[in-house]
C-alpha cells in the first residue's frame, strides 16, 4: 500500500525554484497494479522516487507498506520492500556477469552467501531469463537486460516494484518482452505495481490509471474510462491510443460503433460487427 | 571497430584452469608477473617473457585476436613512445643530432624497452580480466586493500569503484563510437591528414563524451541506491574462505618467474 498526500518537491534551476510536484496525492492499494501516465516534465519521476527514499519528502504525507517514508530510519528497510527499476538498461548494471549483478542488490542486504545463487537463479527463472547466469548484460538485447535489472530487483523479494519508463528506450519486441512479464508478475506473483509511462497504449491492462500533469493528478480511474475521455486526455497533453481515435473519427463520419474500444482486438471485432 | 575489439578487457566466461583459479591468487600473481616484466632486461629475460604469454595465452584457452585486441587500437601509440625515445633519451654518441634532438642507440634500445614492457603488461592485464569476474577483482582487491583500513581509508569502497569503472570501459568506448559518427555525419574531420585538424576534431568529442559519463555515473549510482548499496562494508562480502592450494602453487609459480628475471 502506497499512500502520498499533497507531496510538494521544489529544486533549483536557472531562474528560481521549480515546482516538479504540486501536491501530487496518489494511493495504490496492495495488489493493484497502477499505471501513472503524463507527458514529459509533469513530475512522474519525481513522484515516485519518493516511494523508495531516493528524494526526500520536502513537504506532505507519505506512507508506503505502512512505513513512514519521511523517518529517516525507514529508509534501508523501504529500499528493500519497494523494488525500482530504471528507464536505461545500460546504466544499472554493476557486474558484466549477470548473476554477480542480480546478486548485488542481496549481496547489499547481508544475505547469507550459501542463500545466493539459488535466490538468483530463482529471479531469472521469473523473468524468463533462467541459464544467462554467466552471461554478459552487454551481449543481450534492450528487453533482455531490462528484464535482468528486474531480476535483480525481485531476487530481494520486494512487495512493491516500481517501473519508471522501463520501456522507453526498447524496440517493440523488447516492450512486449518486458510488458508480458510485469503483467505476469502482478498476475501470478501478486505484486503491488507502479509502472509510469508516457505510452497510452500500455497503460491499457493497468487496474487503475492516474493521470498527471504539472506536478498534480488531473484524475483516476479504470483504464476505460480515462482513456477514452479526450477532452481529459488533451489537458494532460496525451494522445488517445489509436482505437479511440479511430471510434471518434468513425462516429464523426457517420459510423457509431456500439462501445468505444479500447485495444486494437476489441477495435477489430467492433469493425466486424458493422454492418 | 568489430565486435570482438569492443569487448576487449570483458570477462569472457570459460572452464580453463585461470578461470577457475582464486581471484585472488590470480591478481597477486599479476602484480608478480608485472614486476617480472619491468625487470626483464635482457634477450633471455624478454624470451621467458614472451614464452610466458604464449603459455597464459594457451591455457587461457582465450582467441588470440582477443587477447591482443586492444594492443591493435594503441599502435600509434607505440609508435610514438619508441620515436620519443629514440629522439630524445641520449645526448651521448649520438648517430645524428640537430639542436635538441640526436638519435642515439641508446635511445632506441631505451624505446624498444619501454614499448616492449607496456605491450606486455598490457596484454597481461587483458588475460586477468578476461578470466577474472568484475565482482571477484572488487573482492581480490578488497582483500589485498585490507592493509588500508588501518590507516582509515575506505578500501572496500575504492575496491568497488575501480570494478565498477573497469565494467563502463566497453560502454563508454561504444559510445565514443556514436558520438563519433554523428560528428563525423555533421562534417567533423577525424580523418584529416593535417594534426591540427584532426586535434580540433576531438573537442567536440571530448566534450560530449564527458557528459554523458557524468549523467551515467549519477544513474548508476542512483539505481545502486535503490538496490540498497550503502557503502560496501554492509555488503554480505563473500567470506574470506583460504585459497585452495592450487592457487598458492600459481603464486609460486609467478615469483618464481620474477626471480628468475632478477636472475638474468
Amino acid at each position: 500500500m502506497i499512500k502520498a498526500k499533497d507531496l510538494i518537491f521544489s529544486y533549483d534551476c536557472e531562474g528560481g525554484r521549480h515546482r516538479s510536484l504540486d501536491g501530487a496525492c496518489i494511493t495504490v492499494r496492495d495488489g493493484e497494479l497502477v499505471a501513472v501516465l503524463g507527458h514529459n516534465g509533469c513530475g512522474k519521476s519525481t513522484l515516485v522516487k519518493h516511494f523508495n527514499a531516493l528524494l526526500e519528502v520536502q513537504k506532505g504525507e507519505l506512507t508506503v507498506a505502512g512505513l513512514d517514508a519521511k523517518s529517516e530510519a525507514n529508509i534501508w528497510t523501504l529500499r528493500r520492500k519497494v523494488g525500482m527499476v530504471f528507464q536505461n538498461p545500460d546504466n544499472q548494471f554493476v557486474s558484466s556477469v549477470v548473476a554477480e549483478d542480480v546478486a548485488f542488490g542481496l549481496e547489499n542486504y547481508g544475505v547469507d552467501g550459501s542463500e545466493i545463487p539459488e535466490r538468483v537463479s530463482a529471479a531469472l527463472a521469473l523473468v524468463g531469463m533462467a541459464g544467462f547466469e554467466r552471461r554478459s548484460p552487454h551481449m543481450l538485447s534492450g528487453g533482455q537486460k531490462q528484464r535482468v535489472a528486474l531480476a535483480g530487483v525481485l531476487a530481494m523479494d520486494p512487495d512493491i516494484l516500481v517501473f519508471d519508463e522501463v520501456t522507453s528506450m526498447l524496440d517493440p519486441d523488447g516492450r512486449r518482452e518486458v510488458l508480458s512479464v510485469i503483467k505476469r508478475l502482478h498476475s501470478q506473483q501478486g505484486k503491488t505495481i507502479v509502472m509510469i509511462t508516457h505510452y497510452v497504449e500500455e497503460a491499457v491492462f493497468a487496474d487503475r490509471v492516474y493521470l498527471m500533469h504539472d506536478g498534480r493528478m488531473l484524475a483516476d480511474g479504470a483504464p476505460r474510462e480515462m482513456l477514452t475521455d479526450l477532452e481529459l486526455l488533451r489537458r494532460t497533453g496525451l494522445t488517445p491510443p489509436t482505437p479511440v481515435r479511430m471510434y471518434h473519427d468513425l462516429k464523426a463520419a457517420g459510423f457509431e460503433l456500439p462501445y468505444c474500444p479500447l485495444t486494437n482486438e476489441e477495435l477489430a471485432e467492433e469493425l466486424c460487427r458493422l454492418k | 571497430m568489430s565486435m570482438t575489439e569492443r569487448m576487449t578487457g570483458q570477462f569472457i566466461p570459460g572452464a580453463s584452469l585461470l578461470h577457475s583459479l582464486d581471484a585472488r591468487a590470480k591478481l597477486f600473481g599479476f602484480i608478480l608477473l608485472t614486476a617480472a616484466v619491468i625487470l626483464a632486461d635482457t634477450v633471455a629475460g624478454y624470451a621467458l617473457i614472451i614464452a610466458l604469454m604464449l603459455l597464459l595465452t594457451a591455457v587461457s584457452k582465450l582467441p588470440v585476436s582477443t587477447v591482443v585486441g586492444s594492443v591493435r587500437r594503441m599502435f600509434w601509440f607505440f609508435v610514438i613512445i619508441f620515436i620519443m625515445n629514440c629522439l630524445f633519451y641520449s645526448a651521448e654518441d649520438p648517430i645524428w643530432s640537430w639542436w635538441i634532438i640526436s638519435l642515439s642507440k641508446a635511445g632506441a634500445v631505451q624505446g624498444f624497452n619501454v614499448m616492449f614492457r607496456i605491450l606486455i603488461i598490457l596484454v597481461l592485464s587483458n588475460i586477468f580480466t578476461l578470466v577474472t569476474p568484475p565482482l571477484e577483482i572488487t573482492s581480490a582487491i578488497q582483500s589485498m586493500l585490507k592493509p588500508l583500513k588501518l590507516l582509515r581509508l575506505p578500501a572496500d569502497d575504492i575496491a568497488m569503484i575501480i570494478s565498477v569503472a573497469i565494467q563502463f570501459i566497453p560502454t563508454l568506448l561504444q559510445e565514443a563510437d556514436t558520438i563519433k559518427m554523428a560528428q563525423i555525419a555533421r562534417g567533423a574531420r577525424f580523418e584529416s591528414r593535417k594534426l591540427h585538424e584532426r586535434a580540433a576534431a576531438m573537442l567536440p568529442l571530448i566534450v560530449p563524451m564527458f557528459l554523458s559519463a557524468f549523467k551515467r555515473a549519477d544513474e548508476l549510482a542512483t539505481a545502486m541506491e535503490a538496490r540498497g548499496y550503502r557503502g560496501a562494508k554492509h555488503r554480505s562480502g563473500k567470506k574470506a574462505a583460504p585459497m585452495p592450494a592450487g592457487s598458492y602453487a600459481s603464486i609460486l609459480f609467478c615469483a618464481a618467474v620474477c626471480a628468475a628475471e632478477i636472475i638474468i
